[in-house]
Order: C-alpha cells, then structure tokens, then sequence
C-alpha cells in the first residue's frame, strides 16, 4: 500500500503571493487531493455589498483583487445599468475598453514577470517590470490612479480621454510593442526556459473545458474562447480583438 | 576586543543600511503587494537603500505587512512576527492595513494591522504609489539611525 | 452595450438541473460556465447558472425552498463547477447532493458550521 503525504503550502510562502492555503496530499511525487482554504483572504465582500449603497459598492467591489480591478467595476456598473436600463453614452464605452485593455497588458506583463522570478529568471522579471513601468504611467495619464483606478461609475465613466492623452498613449503603446515582441522571441527561443517550463503541469483541451478554464488559460490548451468576442460588452461588439495565446506546457 | 558602544554603532550602522524586509498580504486585494513588488524593480528600484526582499521571517528585520488581517491569518501573522530575529519593524502599507480601510466593517476583517502586531511606519494610500512605500521605510530607517 | 443584451434566461425545476446540463454536454451546446449566482428571496433561494451556448449567454435559474435547501449537484458531469458550488454551499448553506467534494473553501476554519452569511437574517454582531 503506498503512504500518503501531507504538503501543506501557506498562507506565507516565497512562491506564493496571495495568503491562501493548499493541503496538498501526495502519493510519491503524484498529487491526489488537495484541500483548499481561503479563509485567510476571505472578507465578505459579498454581504458588506448588501449593507452599503451603489457608489459605495462600486469603489469596494474595484479592490476584490487590485491585479484586475477595472473588470470587477465594469462587471457592477453593468449590472447595475442593466436594473436600472440606463443608457451609456458611447465614449464611456470606448474609454472602458481603452482602460480594460490597458488593464490587460499591464495584468499580462505582471505575470510574465512573477513567471520568470517563480523560474529563477529574474533579469526577465527586472525587465518586464521595468517595461510594465509604461503601462502604468498611461493608466496614471488617463484614470489618475495605477492600481484601483476609479474610472467606472454608474452610467459612464469619471474621465475624458483628451487628445494630448491620446498621442501619449500611442506612443507609449507603440514602445510597449516592440519591446513584449522581442520577450516573445526570448521566451520561445531561450533554451533554459523552454526547458523549465514545456511539459510542465499541461491542461489538455478537454479538461480546460470541463473545468471551466477561461481567459489565456483556456487558450493555451486550445479552447477557442475570448469573452470579447463571444459574449461582447462594452464596445466589443464593434470591434473585433484579435485572439492570441500560447502555451508550452500544452506545445508537448 | 572593540568598546561596547563602538560595537553597538557598527551594529546598528549595519542594520539601517542594509534592512532586509519580507512582504506579507493579511487579505488585502493585491493593490498594494504589486506596489511593494513594483517598488523592487528598475524604475523605483528599492535595493539603493540595501533593501533585500526575503522569502524567510528569520531573515528579515522589516515586516512589509498589507490587507485588514482578519481571524484566521491573525495567528499566522503573530507566529511569522515571532520568528523574524530582534530588532524587528513593522511597516503597514495601505489604508487596510492602517485602518481595514474600504473593508471595514466586513465580518470576516478586523480594523487595521496594530490590532495584531506593534507597527512602526504607516504608508497611507489605496494602494500607496511604490515612492510612498519607498518613503516609509525610508522614515524608518531615519528612525533606526537616530535610535542608534 | 450591455453583455444582457444577448443573454437568454430560462427557469428549470431545481431536481433536473443536472440532466440539464448533462443534456448541454452531449449535445455539443456547452462552451462554458462562467459561475454560479446564489441568493436568497424571502423564503427561498434561487441560484443561476450562468451558461455560453452557440447562441451566447444562456441563465438557468432553479430556485430551492430556504428551509430545505437541497438539489442536484452538476459536478458529477461538470467537475469544473465544484469550487462554485463549494462557495454557494459555505456562503448560502445550500446542499448539493451528490457533491464530488464538500468541503469548506471558502469561509475561515473558525466560523460557525451552521451560519451562513449571505443569508438575510445573518448579522455579524452575532458571530462568537
Ligand atoms: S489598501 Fe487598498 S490597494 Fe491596498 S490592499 Fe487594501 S484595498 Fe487593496
């Protein structure tokens, strides 16, 4: 009969950057269970929401994770646009999706970065943060804020985009590009980090479906579905984003 | 064998140059952890002042500590605390780690990090921009050097 | 616009809800379950499943009487629906038979087994 080991991971942990808590159950080196608590990040959001009123429940909702705060508003304003059957004025549509999009570069170069240190790479981490830097001033050009920037409220937003902010943005955007090009080719093309990472805990296609992976996850295992596409809010039903993802752990 | 205070002064000389601090997030959002993170890298750069983040409390002297804190990670923070060797500083980064900030009031936070653990620098801010984390342990290194 | 917009929304009998979606999967309809909503209306609880089907969005809302909250769990054809069931079953002690996993997620380890805080007559001042 073979012995089971107990691996608990948390609340603190170098590798681990939120305060949540993994029992792992190990049978040699193959995971078999794993009991998860997140009692130590849990606040109760959810019934502090019932207590206060909209405008206050916007700004607590925009801090359930400071990583991608702009979804979480946009998701309540929608809804509650949708109770109340306002109607937003088209340019607030706009500028949500300028900031969410913005919000996603910045979310992508985040992760890009802890992927390099969580591997041991972390001249990759330095430079992607460094370049992340850039993202971070336009979001603070255009909502004032680089974290929970505010830009939501019920029937709009807070901020005009004017057309100084605009030809910054573009530039900085067109900086931005070259440099996550080149970051693409490192990663596809430096051996170490191929070698770490291809094969490493992959999700096949139909696992990614059935436990409900979403977003790049679901990509990289080549599910084809982008929620902007799919089900568009916003503006996304006038424009089109182009989809891309990709995934070493999925390429063997 | 060098005097006592000649001692203490090198002691404490070595300890306000190169503070070595661990990062931990009570149940705060994230805002401000990526702020301290950011504040490590190029642009802000932390490491000029001799900071080095810890994976380990027994290697530290600086506690970075965010979020509300709540019941359960209470006793976790207290034990990593306890851990850290003497002198040990507390630093409270965000508005919910001074006072459980847009998270008051829920029932599963409690009002601020100094219910739990003895904190030395406040950083206000939801999230503090990377410089005012900057500046608050910079204050308390300012302390450190004059307490000397 | 609104993603409402081209959303459908269907009421079952709460007892079908995993044939429901079982019937999704083998038909080829089911792309995706963004997440479950649960929530309490006077004396029952309502939960809906928030579906993507070729046509777009597609809410199924089974309601539960409060005071014997049980139903079919969907993780058995769905695995990925397990944490969202989870969550329901912690915040709105709704119970889902046939669960793959029916332990605590989400609450802290010390709160009281048989309050449920998202429920209306929950008041923090009453927590030990
Ligand atoms: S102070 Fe604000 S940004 Fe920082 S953890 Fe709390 S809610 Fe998030």
């Amino acid at each position: 009969m073979s012995e089971h080991i107990t691996l608990p991971i948390g609340p603190q942990h170098p590798l681990l950057k939120e305060p949540v808590h993994f029992r792992f159950t190990l049978d040699g080196e193959r995971i078999v269970d794993v009991d998860i608590r997140l009692g130590y990040n849990h606040r109760g959001i959810e019934k502090a929401a019932e207590e206060r009123t909209y405008i206050q429940d916007l700004y607590m909702i925009e801090r359930i994770c400071g990583i991608c705060s702009h979804v979480h508003a946009t998701n309540f304003v929608q809804a509650t646009e949708g109770v109340l059957k306002t109607d937003v004025p088209p340019r607030a549509l706009y500028l949500r999706v300028v900031v969410g999009e913005l919000e996603r570069i910045h979310s992508h170069l985040l992760w890009l970065g802890v992927a390099g240190h969580e591997i041991g790479f972390d001249t990759l981490f330095q430079v992607v943060w460094r370049d992340r830097e850039i993202v971070q001033d336009l979001l603070e050009l255009i909502t004032g804020n680089r974290v929970n920037y505010g830009m939501n409220t019920i029937g709009g937003v807070r901020k005009d985009l004017n057309p100084a902010a605009i030809e910054e943005t573009l530039k900085g955007l067109k900086v931005l590009e070259e440099r996550t090009n080149y970051y693409a080719q490192v990663v596809q093309a430096d051996s170490t980090f191929i070698a770490r990472v291809s094969g490493v805990g992959p999700l096949p296609k139909e696992l990614a479906i059935s436990s409900c992976a979403c977003g790049p996850t679901a990509r990289g295992s080549g599910v084809d579905y982008d929620v902007r596409r799919d089900l568009p809010y916003a503006a996304y039903n006038e424009i089109s984003p182009p989809t891309v993802a990709m995934c070493w752990a999925a390429h063997w | 064998m060098l005097p006592q205070a000649v001692l203490s002064k090198i002691i404490n000389w070595s300890r306000y140059t190169s503070p070595w601090i661990i990062h931990f997030n009570a149940g705060g959002c994230n805002g401000c952890d990526i702020e301290t993170l950011a504040a490590l890298t190029p642009r802000f750069d932390v490491e000029r002042f001799g900071i080095l983040l810890k994976g380990t409390p027994r290697h530290a002297d600086v506690l970075v500590v965010t979020g509300p804190s709540n019941q359960q990670i209470k006793d976790r923070l207290r034990r990593i605390y306890d851990q850290m060797p003497h002198p040990k500083f507390v630093v409270a980064v965000g508005s919910c780690a001074i006072s459980g900030g847009v998270f008051r009031g829920c029932y599963n936070t409690q009002g601020g990090m100094d219910e739990v653990l003895p904190v030395t620098a406040y950083v206000p801010g939801c999230p503090p921009r990377p410089d005012a984390i900057i500046q608050g342990i910079y204050v308390l290194l300012e302390k450190l050097k004059k307490g000397g | 616009m609104l993603p409402q917009a081209d959303m459908n929304w269907i009421k079952i009998p709460a007892e079908t809800i995993r044939q429901y979606t079982s019937d999704l999967i083998t038909k080829g309809e089911f792309r995706h379950l963004s997440t479950i909503t649960g929530y309490q209306d006077g004396e029952t609880i309502c939960l809906l499943y928030h579906f993507l089907v070729p046509q777009g969005g597609l809410n199924v809302r089974v309601c539960v009487p409060l005071a014997n909250p049980v139903l079919p769990s969907i993780s058995p054809v769905l695995i990925g629906a397990i944490l969202y069931e989870r969550e329901i079953q912690d915040l709105l002690g709704v119970r889902f038979e046939g669960i793959v996993d029916a332990r605590r997620v989400i609450l802290p380890d010390h709160f009281p087994q048989d309050v449920f805080p998202l429920r209306k007559d929950f008041k923090k001042e009453d927590l030990p």
